[in-house]
């Protein structure tokens, strides 16, 4: 059952003279463009009509009203070239905010578009085809008033509908329904159901086709390690020979039906692309090693959502160290596989007060584009971009080792940090001077296993250099306002210590060397 | 004019090979199967005269006993002038392991990063594998590695990778990766716990591929065996001058080609943190000494 807030809306392109020498295949191609373009913005769920030549576009906008309400609120805010709208394109101010969007959207792409919004599919498709008919004729905006061939009904019920002489559905509405299925067919009294909303239809969304593909089906279910890779060799093989000239693999996605039915799947994320089969293998084994195989395979298939371009490299007859860009691409590839995408990291300065956001670490391969073929991908100069629009504004003026101007002195920073700042007690001659002296509490924690032994020892301090005050992160929520030392102890080591201004309490950081 | 062999032997021409500034700047054997070339620095082997005594031969023969240990690797500044003058070839050589022992603090992995910069020039790329290997998915380790340092001793933040392995395996399995890698100039790690077989696999890896790799490891591991070719204990020494910088005492270990337990005191100079000799008995490269 359709809930009752949900909403179909299908977009039918009008067949005008330019339209009509394009062939069905084409239509449909650009339809499916379209589709795509919206599921970005506009709806989650969109589908093409479910006909051989689909002309409409449906999406589920169910709850999305809301989105668009303050946006579309007043007739300033909305598009200036929109037309008003009519009673059935929307019944809320978002919907109608909504459907003055998309018309703006389309319009802009140069697509001339009927919208309709609705409580079912029929209903918003019967509205979508036949409602600026119904406007223009001046009958009144009933569902009874559509005429018969807004059900979506074949050739012949509807000839057999017109022998009968019924043109509306008010006057097929009327009949007993009962009566419908042995003289005009199922199909009638179904399409009455679902205009109605009694009868469930649900929209198969589109999602565009991997770049390459490539499956096979096993005849014997094969548990073995060695056989699947072999097996994935070959598809593999198949898969970089689908590919457009000069484009490689830089995602790939592995997926294996398991005897009793299971799905499993496993991705591969690459850090340049590649159609090298051996390196691709290399990974995809270091994949299948940890997958929790329970029962033989009798299915598997391979696909290359995203493609990149190759950079192809003259190899010189002597060199040194060959192809030091391609090894170091190889190795960030074969660490992120085993590791994980998130523990192959690349350091970025930024220009933050506090210690430990001075510097970001971020993974080196992007992340995995789900549902992006070649065409809609960002290209790597806006990626970076929209990377670089999430820091934190620049905090207050005590920052060293930015990107803009590296210092070279290497004993300004800690070269380890603490990942939480270790509570320490500290004795100083002054409640807010430097530290005479620091307690510390070790714990080592014992490589064969026995029970954790803690020492004190007292430290005493024997050169100090600071305070360096850093008040930064009032945006973060909760200021922070430390006074940090360099120490130097009595016996020549050096620490990095910072007393809390908000509490007094001390805490060490780090250590240097 | 050496003849066309078949494939994966390379082809060579002797000419291009004399006049080439890297074949008469040290020693260098080049070894292929129908083809073996040695020179000398400077002079070819029919040019000496004879021996006549005794004595010039044991010389020659440790002349060339040290220059082949010398390798034919090229070497890289450790990043202060004073330990490249008493290290052989003038600095750590590429494709072996350098170990900096000391306790936390001592100043061992501030150390170790400026020679890790001096390795990785302008354009190399430093691989940090952070973390003590001890570590579980459960545990994660208390210390991180924190980048602002690098940046301070030289480096770049696009020449790093940071690589945080989960657990114990990984650990060991990425130090074998990265020491493989041909494209990287230096790996850095602070293992806690080495067994002698990673410890040789490790040397074996960088061995063939020619990077440089510099473990910082606690000063209680000294009695263990190691692979490494250099060893260095950093104990740092207090001074009551505020303004002064920090004075470390270096003490070479073991060194393949030098003379053992040679000390050398560093002091940093407060402005610019650069790294002078203070004292230290230094030698010069011992060419004529019998490495032990």
């Amino acid at each position: 059952m359709l809930e009752t807030n949900s909403r179909r809306r299908p977009i039918a392109e009008p067949g005008d003279a330019a339209s009509d020498h394009e062939t069905a295949q084409e239509r449909w191609l650009r339809l499916a463009e379209v589709a795509l373009q919206i599921s970005q913005d506009f709806s989650p769920t969109v589908g093409l009509e479910p006909f051989d030549f689909p002309r409409s576009l449906l999406l589920d906008i169910t709850g999305l009203d809301h989105l668009h309400a303050k946006a579309g609120q007043g007739s300033s805010a909305a598009p200036s070239t929109s037309p008003s709208l009519q009673p059935y394109q929307g019944q809320t101010p978002g919907e109608r905010a909504l459907v003055a969007r998309l018309q703006h959207e389309l319009r802009r792409q140069g697509l001339a578009a009927s919208i309709a919004v609705a409580d079912t599919i029929g209903a918003a498709w019967a509205w979508a085809h036949y409602g600026p008919e119904l406007m223009a004729a001046g009958k009144p905006l009933r569902v009874e008033s559509l005429p018969v061939a807004a059900l979506r009904l074949s050739e012949e019920p509807l000839a057999r509908l017109e022998a009968l002489g019924i043109e509306w559905v008010g006057q097929l509405m009327a009949l007993p329904r009962a009566a419908l299925p042995s003289r005009l067919g199922a199909e009638v009294p179904l399409r009455l159901e679902q205009l109605e909303g009694s009868a469930a239809e649900v929209i198969v969304a589109y999602r565009p086709p991997a770049l390459a593909a490539a499956g096979r089906l096993l005849e014997f279910p094969v548990r073995s390690p060695e056989v699947l890779e072999a097996l994935l060799a070959e598809l593999l093989d198949q898969v970089i020979a689908a590919l457009p000239a000069g484009q490689g693999i830089e995602q790939l996605v592995c997926r294996l039906r398991e005897e009793g039915g299971r799905w499993l799947q496993f991705a591969v994320g690459l850090y340049q692309a590649t159609a090298c089969p051996a390196h691709l293998l290399g990974l995809m084994r270091l994949r299948l090693e940890t997958l929790p195989l329970a029962e033989p395979v009798e299915e598997m298939h391979l696909e290359v959502p995203v493609a990149g371009e190759l950079t192809w490299q003259q190899r010189q007859l002597f060199e040194p160290r060959p192809d030091i860009a391609r090894q170091r691409a190889l190795l960030i590839d074969r660490l992120s596989t085993r590791l994980g995408r998130r523990a192959v990291l690349r350091a970025r300065c930024v220009p933050d007060a506090q210690p430990e956001f001075a510097c970001r670490l971020e993974p080196l391969i992007p992340p995995r584009l789900r549902g992006t073929t070649l065409r809609q991908r960002q290209p790597a100069s806006a990626r970076r971009r929209m990377a670089g629009k999430k820091r934190w504004p620049s905090g207050s003026s005590s920052h060293e080792g930015s990107n803009s101007s590296p210092s070279v002195d290497p004993w300004l920073r800690p070269w380890r940090l603490f990942a939480r700042p270790a509570p320490v007690e500290v004795v100083s001659v002054a409640p807010d001077g430097p530290p005479q002296s620091f307690l510390v509490r070790s714990r080592q924690r014992p490589l064969n296993g026995n029970r954790v032994n803690t020492q004190t020892r007292l430290l005493r301090i024997v050169r100090h250099w600071g305070p360096e005050r850093i008040e930064t992160a009032w945006w973060r929520g909760q200021l922070v306002r430390r006074d940090y030392y360099r120490v130097e102890i009595e016996d020549g080591r050096w620490f990095w210590l910072f007393r809390d201004l908000r509490n007094g309490r001390w805490f060490w950081h780090g250590s240097f060397g | 004019m050496a003849r066309t062999l078949g494939s994966g032997h390379k082809f060579i021409s002797f000419n291009a090979l004399i006049n080439s500034p890297a074949f008469s700047a040290r020693a260098t054997r080049i070894d292929t199967d129908t083809i073996q070339v040695y020179t000398y620095r400077g002079a070819s082997m029919t040019e000496l005269p004879p021996p006549t005594s005794r004595d010039e031969i044991l010389a020659r023969l440790r002349k060339a006993l040290a220059q082949g240990a010398a390798g034919t690797a090229e070497t890289v500044s450790s990043g202060c002038p004073g330990l490249d003058a008493i290290l052989p070839g003038g600095g750590f050589r590429r494709g072996t392991l350098v170990e900096w022992l000391g306790e936390p603090g001592a100043g061992a992995g501030t150390l170790a990063l400026l020679a890790a910069a001096a390795a990785c020039g302008r354009d190399g790329t430093l691989l940090v594998v952070d973390g003590d290997g001890t570590h579980t998915r459960h545990c994660p380790p208390s210390e991180r590695f924190y980048p602002p340092a690098a940046v301070g001793a030289g480096l770049a933040a696009q020449q790093l990778i940071v690589v945080r392995p989960a657990n114990a395996v990984d650990y060991t399995w990425a130090l074998d990766q990265a020491m493989r890698c041909p494209a990287l100039s230096a790996v850095l790690a602070w293992p806690r716990r080495l067994s002698p077989t990673a410890f040789r696999r490790l040397q074996l890896a960088a061995e063939g591929s020619g990077t440089v790799g510099f473990l910082v490891r606690p000063a209680s591991a000294q009695p263990t065996p190691s692979w490494a070719d250099v060893r260095l204990l950093v104990h740092p020494q207090p001074q009551t001058d505020p303004s002064a910088g920090r004075r470390l005492e270096l003490e070479l270990v073991r060194c393949r080609g030098a003379a053992h337990h040679q000390r050398l005191v560093l002091e940093s100079d407060h402005a610019t943190g650069t790294l002078r000799v203070v004292a230290g008995d230094q030698q010069s490269p011992p060419s004529y000494r019998r490495a032990r």
